[in-house]
């Protein structure tokens, strides 16, 4: 046995590597950008100035602090068109953009010129200056200056992130027809020529094959993995060090945020399965010992009620009942400890002492659910064991019901429940965000919930890979139990 | 036997669980809130939390006055004397405020503050460049250690605010070997900023972790000290002793009660049972339709002082002026179409059904509450028939019968149907169905189509919407109208989603916001409402009121407009409440 459980704990180590890659490269090639999230003051009217060139640079500077600049892997796997520098480009539309151009036309030199014409021209537009211009010239008024001038900006900003033929095409007409009807934008004309030049380039010069024969671009170790594994020798020791990062939603350490709310995930989890275990396990031996009877249909009626009833209303439920002065004032309506009394000194009894009574409302609405299943597969597996010859021998034998029962009969039918067994360990890290809310239990449900809405990258692979790690651990304890209780089940 | 043991442990686990009722006569305020502050770091954070936790232990030099809604001097002897050309302002510190190791605020503090502020290396990337566009240096008085100028980059209506809401921090605990003392202004301005190895480790130690969330780090030089952060639960601060303004007699340095406990209840079925409960004693983060039901409970209105009070955020409804034509049809380009969405939305209707009637309106880009807010400008009302008026004069006629208004354009006939995007969310939604059926009256089909907030977002930088619900938050304080209505921030992707502006619009925000003069500030902010009124680029909703309730075991129980609405240092418990505990009667 042990050696059994030895060779399944090194298998952990190369799953574990691809589940830390999955999520890796899951997580960084979803949509949204949390250098977007971070560099905006949501919501708000704003008081200062504040101009694009510099918000620009401040998301560059935020991407290379956070190591986002950087290629994903050690290598990528494109084709012979696409560039290994497209990691390079810091805007995230304009990278999807080259990457749609690229595999149209299979060109990446011509795109690349044709990107670097735009920006020309979107440089050459910001140096426009509407006042001097109608200083120079006074028939001219600053409306239709300013006017002319920000309809052209807008395409310059649309086409780099427009990679459709036919609305390129239109583009280009319309910032033709803008550039002739006002020629106080002369200065656009040679740069806007160039674009069209490099844009012509790109569909005469596609050399589509391309995109059909694959490439590998290899990055060596600067990379945003290599990063997160062994770290950068500075600031990040890397994962294999223990260190998981640090969160870009508040810089806190990944190991520390989890460490704060993991063990009230896991406690809850643990104390939820074992109550759930000891009403459903009885309940499912009565059932199947009473099977089809009055007291079996009544029991399976309740159970499956219970079953159906959502956990945040009866969460919500409870507390109206439990917790509210107009009815039964029980118990505390939220937290897991009382601010104005808790001491952090207390001993560890004091505290469980202490924390009671916020927790057996979230303990109930987390346990109710499971009693349906756990019952009926504990009654399934029971009417299994009892329709059996030994039993009926047990029986013959005049060993008492209760002997028969849970003795020899109980011991067998409990592999189902084992199974359900092995699926607590991953919940201590997912937790369950609709109790939690309810119940304002600081647990890791709420906060992995707020790391998927803010793109916060750390936390999700950390606790992604850590989820793959619990549930692995949960199959070997499944296992291994297996074989504890049933001895014709061995590992030798 | 086993069952009867599992009986007694269950009946024993409840009798030991029962909860042991708050005492009330203690001097703790528990004020609510809804999450808590991404760390408390007087640079490196922006939430809204932070700021409220930090008007009890933090500083600034000057202050917005929640109650009259004036700047005062805070740590600064008078407000700052502008020089002749408007660009230098001159400041003289308070004597006898004290850091907590008993030495003195003086300006090497406030330079040491401003530079942290304006470097590249502090991780205020959301913030910086507020206080980049509008400082230039700290010149200290080498004479006296409590005056310093402040040297602006420009004349800006900013300039003289600009301490408002930059804390101080104190050189000296931070920065004991002067490391920053060998970088310049200039160098921190300057585009290509040299990060020198020491500058970086220094960084590095100061952005850490720790100096957002242990409470030890977490010192200031306000009233209270942080003396717990339990994560996702509370942070508890507490009265120091001996602090230097304990004989100021400004309301900002009272500090009535011993702690002051930040509880976080995210869920309102909760936070209307704590209530109810008297878990909390401060609230502004209630429901709507909660604390109406809670103002149907004697016991309740015998226990709190409970308002609904407005406030200066908004909600609008903003019409793509600018379409490209091509994805997006030139539905609202005409100002009399623009005109006839605003006689069609029933937002008293809205107000009254979906906020309950606790709501207000406005008509331009200012609130009513601020002393700039246009007054000559009228709400336009709901009318239909002046709607169907306005549509026809625009062309837009039903010419096929099928109750649908179209027009030609381009040589194609237009149906006007259009799509309202919104976030997702059932408050959003109810509202959006309730525009859409008064539209259909007028012969316009409105489509529905939410989203979630970074498509949303995406797709109004991009302009690429017809008609869009959204909202923005909003203060006493000056809001610059840059962001939201000049014409730069359309061709730049900011936040003029609509296309709104001309050259006098933007004129006379540069005219609003280039000067200290408060008449001409004035004078250019009624003009610019009155034109973002003529030219209708928002429908203006409505601004939902900010939901009070403060323990009436406390005197002073003030409210306010601005946020955080509460003055929570000022709450004095009653003599008479400190000896016994409150008990609700039952029932009504």
């Amino acid at each position: 046995m042990f050696k059994y459980t030895l060779k399944r704990i090194l298998t952990f180590i190369p799953m574990l590597i691809a589940i830390s890659l999955l999520s890796f490269v899951i997580s960084i090639n979803a949509p949204g950008d949390p250098v977007e999230r971070l560099s905006k003051a949501a919501g708000s009217e704003g008081s200062a100035e504040q101009q694009s060139g510099a918000s620009k640079k401040i998301k560059q500077e935020l991407r290379r602090k956070l190591g986002l600049d950087l290629p994903i892997f050690y290598l990528s796997v494109t084709d012979l068109a696409s560039s290994d520098t497209l990691y390079k480009v810091q805007d995230k539309y304009h990278k999807a953009n080259l990457e749609a151009l690229t595999h149209q036309s299979g060109n990446w030199e011509a795109v690349s010129s044709y990107y670097a014409s735009l920006l020309a021209l979107q440089k050459a537009h910001q140096k426009v200056d509407a006042k001097a211009i109608v200083a120079n010239d006074s028939s001219l008024s600053l409306n239709s200056v300013n006017e002319a001038a920000n309809q052209f900006g807008f395409e310059i900003g649309s086409l780099l992130e427009t990679a459709d033929k036919y609305m390129v095409a239109l583009k280009f007409e319309k910032m033709k027809s803008l550039l002739a009807d006002n020629t106080f934008l002369s200065t656009l004309e040679y740069p806007l020529k160039d674009v069209v030049k490099t844009r012509e380039n790109v569909l005469k010069n596609a050399t589509k094959w391309r995109t059909y024969i694959p490439a590998i671009n290899w990055y060596g170790g600067k990379n945003q993995y290599h990063l997160w594994l062994v770290g950068n020798g500075k600031d990040r020791k890397g994962i294999l060090r223990g260190d998981f990062g640090i969160s870009y939603i508040d810089g806190q350490p990944i190991a520390d945020k989890i460490w704060q709310k993991v063990w009230i995930s896991f406690g809850l989890s643990l104390v939820s399965i074992f109550l759930a275990y000891l009403i459903s396990i009885p309940i499912g031996i009565y059932s199947a010992y009473k099977k089809d009877s009055i007291a079996d249909k009544g029991m399976s009626l309740v159970l499956f009620v219970l079953y159906s009833m959502p956990s945040f209303f009866v969460g919500t439920l409870l507390l109206l009942q439990f917790a509210n002065p107009d009815h039964l004032s029980w118990f505390p309506v939220s937290g897991i400890q009382d601010p104005t009394l808790f001491d952090p000194e207390w001993s560890w009894w004091a505290k469980l002492k202490h924390r009671m009574p916020f927790l057996i409302l979230p303990i109930i609405t987390y346990t109710y659910g499971s009693f349906a299943f756990l019952s009926r597969i504990m009654r399934v597996g029971m009417i299994d064991i009892v329709s059996q010859d030994y039993i009926r021998t047990a029986r013959a034998k005049g060993l008492g019901e209760g002997k028969v029962i849970l003795k020899h009969a109980l011991r067998n039918s409990l592999l189902p429940v084992i199974t359900v067994f092995s699926a607590i360990f991953p919940m201590a890290i997912g937790g369950s965000i609709i109790i939690e809310m309810i119940f304002s239990i600081p647990g890791m449900g709420l906060e992995v919930y707020n790391a998927i809405l803010n793109y916060d990258y750390p936390m999700i692979i950390t606790v992604f890979t850590l989820s793959g790690f619990l549930t692995m651990v949960g199959y070997l304890v499944a296992d291994l139990l297996y074989a504890v209780v049933d001895p014709r089940i061995s590992y030798k | 036997m086993i069952k009867k043991l599992f009986i007694t442990l269950f009946v024993s686990a409840i009798l030991v669980s029962c909860v042991q009722k708050r005492d009330l006569s203690q001097n703790t305020v528990i004020a609510h809130i809804t999450s808590q502050p991404d760390g408390l770091h007087p640079f490196n954070d922006n939430s809204s939390m932070r700021t409220y936790v930090f008007q009890y232990t933090q500083k600034t030099l000057i202050k917005l006055d929640i109650e009259s809604l004036e700047y005062i001097p805070s740590l600064v002897k008078n407000m700052p004397i502008a020089s002749d050309d408007n660009l230098s302002f001159e400041y003289e510190i308070k004597n006898d405020v004290l850091w907590d190791d008993g030495t003195e605020l003086n300006a090497e503090d406030v330079a040491f503050s401003v530079k942290l502020m304006l470097c590249p290396l502090t991780n205020n990337a959301q913030i910086r460049s507020n206080y980049t566009s509008v400082i230039k240096s700290i010149e200290l008085e080498p004479n006296n250690p409590m005056k310093f100028t402040m040297h602006a980059q420009n004349i800006h209506w900013d300039n003289k605010f600009i301490f408002s809401e930059l804390y101080m921090v104190q050189k000296s605990l931070w920065d004991p070997k002067g490391v920053l003392d060998n970088v310049t202004f200039a160098d921190l301005l300057a585009k290509d900023f040299n990060e020198t190895e020491a500058l970086q480790q220094w960084f590095n130690a100061y952005n850490n972790a720790d100096n957002s969330y242990q409470p030890k780090q977490l010192v200031g030089l306000g009233a209270y000290q942080v003396t717990q952060w339990v994560a996702s639960q509370y942070i508890t601060i507490e009265k120091k002793e001996n602090w230097w303004g304990a004989n100021d007699t400004s309301v900002y340095s009272k500090a009535y009660p011993n702690k002051i406990i930040f509880k976080i209840i995210k869920e309102d079925a909760s936070s209307y049972l704590a209530l109810k409960n008297q878990e909390i004693d401060v609230t502004t983060n209630i429901g709507t339709i909660k604390l109406m039901k809670l103002q149907e409970r004697e016991y309740f209105n015998n226990n709190y002082d409970s308002e609904f009070f407005d406030r200066y955020a908004f909600s609008y409804m903003g019409l793509n002026m600018k379409p490209d034509g091509i994805k997006r049809k030139p539905f609202f380009v005409d100002q009399k179409v623009r005109r006839a969405m605003a006689y069609l939305i029933p937002i008293d209707e809205i107000i009254e059904v979906m906020m309950h009637g606790k709501a207000s309106r406005q008509t331009s880009l200012i609130s009513p509450l601020k002393k700039t807010y246009n007054d000559t400008l009228k709400l336009i009302p709901f009318d239909i028939e002046k709607a169907k008026q306005l549509l026809t004069e625009a062309g837009w006629v039903d010419t096929d019968g099928d109750n649908i208004r179209d027009k030609m354009i381009n040589g194609v006939s237009v149906p006007f149907s259009f799509k309202l995007s919104y976030m997702s969310s059932p408050t959003s939604k109810e509202i959006v169905l309730m525009m859409k059926e008064s539209m259909y009256k007028a012969g316009i089909v409105a489509e529905p189509t939410p989203m979630d907030f970074t498509l949303f977002y995406k797709n109004a930088m991009d302009h690429n919407f017809d008609g869009m619900l959204g909202g923005w938050g909003g203060s006493a304080s000056y809001s610059n109208p840059m962001q939201l209505w000049h014409t730069s921030s359309w061709v730049t992707k900011g936040s003029n989603f609509c296309g709104f502006g001309d050259a006098e619009s933007d004129a006379l925000i540069e005219q609003a916001n280039l000067t200290l003069d408060p008449e001409v500030h004035r004078n250019a902010l009624l003009k610019l409402q009155a034109k973002v009124y003529e030219d209708q680029p928002y429908v203006f909703l409505y601004s939902t009121k900010r939901k009070f309730a403060i323990h009436k075991r406390f005197n002073n129980r003030g409210m306010y407009y601005e946020r955080p609405g509460v003055m929570l240092q000022n709450l004095d418990l009653k003599a008479a409440f400190s000896s016994k505990n409150l008990a609700p009667t039952n029932g009504q």
